[in-house]
């Protein structure tokens, strides 16, 4: 209870606060054939156009890929290993403390025993040498997603507290191409994975888009799934499958968002200060009253809620009304 | 030719008997081969120098108990255990079994407890001893399961005692097969085979091996077993068993009453006299076989049990009930009998009654795989949801309750209603409705095996059948699978289950297409060139491609064929001609008869007025089909494609242009495409199959973007196969785009009785409804894609709540709207239709 007080505080807190910025940088590796190439150039360019539309800042995003994608105008960087190396220092020297470092990988992958690689033109890039390149990012939340077949290992060559790891497989065995990818971007780029409608999607509301949907695309094809995807946020690099708010792994990435911080003007009335107060201690209440769900009758249970649900629905639309 | 063959017979026995006494050897080789007054000839002249030789008089013991003379074999054996000679445990064993077949089981079981004890008693025990022992072994294993493996061993003992005493092998492949094990029954026989590869009784159970895994064989093996020992009446109970299965009753009945000329008490081949008499309605004659067992012997549970099991296999399953009911009366310990009870029960319906009844089964019999699977599969009913409704109760597994549920309600309701009209009847009892996700769940609620080829089953009240989720997307159209179950339960009822397979299947099939376009089996090439070859039957034979198929695709033809003869009857006489059959099938005693008698005509008469019938109706295809009527041809166009110009003319060939018009348009030459494609649709309209001239052309258009005439090959195919699921799809979207919604979501209505797993259906079915105000189908898109279980659970819930406020239903609009907000509590959207909502309230009150 008093953790959560706490945190209500730590909540209310933030949006007065300077913005951290949000950093991406898309990878898409080495495609083997034509369709694959252009698989994988689809999913980076719908990639890259979800995060402008999420408002990470242009010169915040960067792109490296196989080749030239057709419909980006900016400047092609290659995925060579050299350039990833170069472009995760000059993300490290620009970002501030407490800004958010996103990197996406989007290929293959293959095992190198208990390691794996991620595959480039050129060279690979390993699971450890990958977590060498993060060296120095220390003060930054890194989120880390490895959408490549046989990506397991990333989990736990780059854990690490303040790090969300996705992969897209739990091991080096599940090294089949992967569909997670696919679905993962289409989580900020189509709809229906911001669950609990704040229009934003969390790191962990696209996890489990992503890994759901990827299930159904399977089962659809009344096929055995061969990817069985991992997130890890606490730093124990152990990935979990179905990770949740209240989970051992979720709590980082559901606070965790790529659109950038919405924030409330430096100038605001101290009634719409209260507004937004009283607005979260409704909240809570309803979080608390849902908590209570199973040990309540459900027509009374029912009842509370819809009062609680009114009451933030009277306020939402005051708050909306005076400029919140 | 006989005398040849005891003498050959003879030659086998000394060979491999290890008996030495050549007068046993030689009565033994005309037992073999079935000449039983000439062994019993021989044993008694023999006797007559050594009366007290207790061999000669358990041997005619034998012979006496095989042709039925009871009393004279009791006393023989009687005389054996008086005399001091060897062989005293078989008499005593073929003592018991005359106690047994008397009914006198206490006196049966009395002597086989005797003979067990003698395995620790004895000292040195004989070849024939060990299989005395083995016997009674298998005999006391009715009460305690276990003594089953006992049995095994021993006569495996026996065996190895003596590899010669065949009798010993063929006893344990018996037990074996008994006990469900026929992989190592099968092995057996042929090994015993391998060693007399003309021993009658060895022949019989490879017959029954082959019988046990459904191979037509078993009748040839059987009639061999026949050629050796025309008098083996254990195989002419078998054939007649076999002919009974395939519905050749008077073949059946022959060879009942020859095995009857062997043994007049023969249990049962009266049985087969009594099931005969049972499925041809001869109550008087039924009535007299029944009391004439019953006085050989009144426990005899068997005789009922086999009715049961002959009864359901002729879906008579109220009788099978019936029958197995007093079997178990008869004898509690029948496990057959609870078996057959249970499963029967379960066809009905009556579901945990039939549970407790197989559960007495497999207590008593653990071996029975059947049972096993059957109760294995009722341990998971705790996962289905059972939902009554008007005339149905509609079980669904609980992951597809709230999806199915809200179709099959409507569409069973829809087909109930037709056919109440159609049939002017209505059935009894409330109609069950079982839908397995599993194939192999509904398999084994099927047939009680894991593999079965079918998609649905209906037993009468009850029809079981594959969920869509139990095959691949697109591998079968369930609603009208359903509508194809729903009719047979007409069927069965009106003719208390005595409908020929025939007619109810090819009726069925004729309803699926009479209730919607493009549902049912639809006319194939293939058809058609087993028509031209010959292979299919006339009407009077049809019955045969269902029980009897003659060749690998007979079956699928005769359903297709029997629903064109319907399609025929009601064309040309009116459906009161099929109705009145239906009706009179219940009470006649000729069933062959009925449909003739009602159409007026004889049975050559109607055979060629339907080959007339279907010359005509498929005129156009025959003639195109019958100039390359090879198959096997047609995987290559006689012309090749880079030959191929405009001016290029073939002969009015199906498979030539339709392999010609594939071949060029997959190599991208769409004009030249066309021109053959569309011949080849010219030449057979009436086919759309998935490798039909719609399909192609259909894709073949949209490259070339001519959405109407892509649209109009869609519409044509899916008025004939409504299975196609790309299509519907496809046809949806082209019809959207033209602005024609209503036909759009007509499309995608089509689609879910295919493949209702598909959440963009759903999502644009909904959209459509949306456009076209019809807000109850909009709710039930929704409710359809809740679940579906999206991810976004809150967006559904929120969506539905639109939808049934829309709708008017504001008490549902309410309720999901608080599920909408309790998932996400700042959901923008809900919190405004919550507002809405409640403030519509007062107002509505007012207006109240």
């Amino acid at each position: 209870m008093k953790t959560g007080a706490i945190l209500l505080l730590w909540l209310c807190a933030v949006p007065f606060a300077q913005a951290a910025q949000n950093h991406l940088l898309i990878i898409g590796g080495i495609g083997g054939t034509d369709a694959y190439r252009e698989l994988f150039a689809g999913r980076a360019a719908r990639m890259y156009q979800a995060a402008i539309e999420a408002g990470i800042e242009e010169h915040n995003i960067t792109l490296l890929s196989e080749a030239a994608l057709p419909d980006t105008s900016r400047p092609h960087r290659p995925s060579d290993k050299p350039t990833i190396l170069q472009v995760l220092r000059d993300i490290g020297n620009r970002a501030q403390a407490n800004d958010r470092i996103f990197v996406i990988l989007i290929g293959h992958g293959n095992p190198r025993g208990n390691n794996a690689a991620f595959n480039l033109p050129g060279p690979d890039i390993s699971a450890s040498e990958f977590a060498e390149a993060l060296v120095g990012l220390e003060n930054q939340l890194l989120v880390i997603v490895n959408t490549a077949s046989a990506s397991g290992p990333f989990i736990n060559a780059l854990s690490a507290d303040g790090r969300i790891i996705i992969t897209a497989t739990s091991s080096g065995r599940e090294y089949y191409a992967t569909l997670f990818g696919d679905y993962f971007v289409a989580a900020f780029a189509g709809g229906g994975a911001d669950t609990d409608k704040d229009e934003r999607v969390s790191m962990l509301e696209a996890f489990v888009f992503a890994r759901r949907e990827t299930q159904r695309a399977y089962d659809n094809e009344k096929q055995l799934s061969t990817e069985h995807a991992l997130l890890d946020d606490n730093g124990d690099g152990e990935g979990s499958r179905e990770p949740g708010e209240f989970e051992s792994d979720g709590a980082l990435a559901n606070r965790v968002y790529l659109q950038q911080q919405p924030t409330l003007a430096l100038g605001a009335s101290a009634q719409l200060v209260e507004m937004m107060q009283r607005k979260q201690e409704l909240e809570q209440s309803i979080s608390d009253l849902k908590r209570q769900r199973e040990s309540l009758p459900r027509t009374d249970y029912y009842a509370r809620l819809e009062t609680l649900l009114v009451d933030l629905a009277l306020l939402s639309r005051e708050i909306k009304a005076q400029g919140g | 030719m006989k005398y040849l063959f005891t003498m050959v017979l003879l030659g086998l026995s000394q060979l491999c008997s290890a008996a030495t006494d050549p007068r046993l050897d030689r009565i033994h080789a005309l037992r073999l081969a079935g000449d039983y007054p000439a062994a019993i000839e021989h044993a008694q002249t023999e006797l007559a120098t050594e009366p007290d030789n207790s061999q000669l008089l358990n041997q005619l013991g034998e012979l006496r108990l095989e042709t039925g003379a009871l009393k004279t074999a009791a006393a023989r054996f009687r005389q054996a255990l008086e005399s001091s000679g060897p062989d005293q445990l078989m008499a005593k064993l073929n003592l018991a079994e005359i106690h047994w077949q008397r009914g006198e089981w206490q006196d049966a079981e009395t002597l086989w407890r005797d003979i067990r004890h003698a395995y620790q008693a004895k000292a040195s025990l004989s070849a024939r001893d060990l299989f005395a022992i083995a016997g009674a072994t298998r005999h006391l294993g009715r009460t305690d399961p276990q003594l089953y493996k006992d049995a095994v061993r021993l006569f495996d003992q026996a065996s190895s005692k003596d590899p010669a005493y065949l009798d010993a092998g063929i006893a344990l492949g018996e037990l074996l097969l008994e006990k469900y094990n026929n992989q190592e029954a099968t092995a057996l026989f042929k090994e015993l085979l391998a060693i007399d590869n003309e021993h009658p009784r060895a022949l019989l159970g490879l017959a029954r091996s082959q019988h046990f895994d459904y191979s037509s064989q078993a009748v040839t093996t059987a009639l061999q077993s026949l050629f050796i020992n025309p008098n083996l009446v254990p195989a002419r109970v078998f054939l007649a068993r076999l002919f009974i299965e395939l519905e050749q009753y008077s073949d059946a009945r022959h060879e009942a009453e020859l095995a009857l000329e062997v043994n007049p008490v023969s249990l049962e081949a009266l049985t087969m006299l009594g099931v005969l008499d049972h499925l041809e309605r001869n109550a008087e004659q039924f009535e007299a076989i029944e009391r004439q067992v019953m006085a050989l012997n009144p426990r005899y549970a068997e005789f009922y049990a086999t009715l049961a099991d002959l009864a359901a296999q002729n879906r008579l399953y109220r009788d099978a009930e019936k029958f197995a009911q007093r079997a178990v009366q008869l004898d509690p310990q029948s496990w057959r009998g609870h078996g057959l009870l249970g499963m029967n029960q379960l066809r009905l319906g009556q579901i945990e009654a039939g549970r407790a009844s197989l559960e007495r089964s497999f207590a008593g019999d653990p071996y029975n795989v059947w049972i096993k699977n059957t109760l294995q599969l009722a341990d998971t009913f705790n996962s289905y949801v059972q939902t009554e409704q008007g005339n149905f109760s509609v079980v669904l597994h609980g992951q597809e309750n709230a999806l199915l549920g809200q179709y099959i309600h409507g569409l069973a309701t829809q087909a109930y209603q037709r056919m109440k009209t159609r049939y002017r009847h209505e059935p009894d009892q409330p109609i069950r409705i079982e839908l397995y996700p599993d194939h192999a769940d509904f398999s084994v609620r099927s047939v009680g095996l894991a593999g079965v080829g079918l998609l649905g089953v209906c037993f009468g009240p009850v029809v079981a059948m594959d969920s869509p989720a139990a095959r691949s997307r697109g591998a079968f159209n369930w609603g009208s699978t359903l509508w194809h179950e729903l009719a047979h339960v007409f069927h069965l009822s009106m003719t208390d289950n005595r409908v020929p397979r025939w007619f109810s299947e090819g009726l069925a099939v004729y309803e699926e297409r009479v209730a919607r376009p493009g549902w049912g089996a639809d006319v194939s090439p293939d058809f058609l060139l087993a028509y031209l070859d010959g292979r299919l039957l006339p009407v009077s034979q049809l019955n045969n491609g269902f029980v009897r198929p003659t060749y690998p695709e007979q079956v699928i033809h005769s359903y297709f064929q029997a629903s064109l003869v319907f399609e025929f009857i009601e064309q040309r006489w009116g459906f009161d001609v099929i109705r009145a059959s239906l009706n009179a099938y219940r009470d006649s005693k000729n069933p062959d008869e009925v449909l003739l008698q009602h159409l007026q005509l004889e049975s050559a008469a109607l055979d060629a007025m339907f080959d007339d019938y279907l010359k005509t109706r498929y005129a156009t295809a025959l003639k195109a089909l019958s100039k390359d009527v090879e198959p096997g041809e047609q995987s290559a166009p006689s012309q090749s494609p880079a030959q191929v110009t405009v001016e290029t003319a073939l002969p009015d060939k199906y498979f030539d242009q339709l392999k010609l018009g594939q071949l060029l348009y997959e190599q991208g030459n769409l004009e030249l495409a066309e021109l053959f494609l569309q011949k080849a649709q010219q030449l057979f309209p009436e086919y759309a199959g998935n490798d039909s001239s719609y399909w192609l052309l259909a894709r073949l258009y949209l490259q070339q973007e001519k959405y109407a005439q892509a649209e109009a090959q869609l519409d044509q195919l899916i008025a004939i196969n409504a299975e196609h699921y790309p299509a519907q799809l496809e046809l949806a979207k082209l019809r959207f785009k033209s602005g024609d919604i209503a036909a759009a979501a007509a499309a995608l209505e089509g689609a879910v009785y295919i493949y209702p797993y598909d959440l963009e259906l759903h999502q644009d079915l909904a959209s459509y409804q949306t456009s076209l105000g019809n807000w109850e189908r909009v709710a039930r898109a929704r409710r359809a894609l809740l679940a579906l279980d999206p991810v976004d659970k809150a967006e559904a819930h929120y969506q539905l709540a639109f939808a049934y406020e829309r709708a008017g239903n504001r008490s549902s609009a309410r309720e999901q709207i608080l599920y909408a907000l309790e998932i996400a509590p700042n959901f923008q959207r809900a919190q405004d239709l919550l507002l809405a909502l409640r403030a519509a309230e007062p107002a509505a009150a007012e207006a109240q």
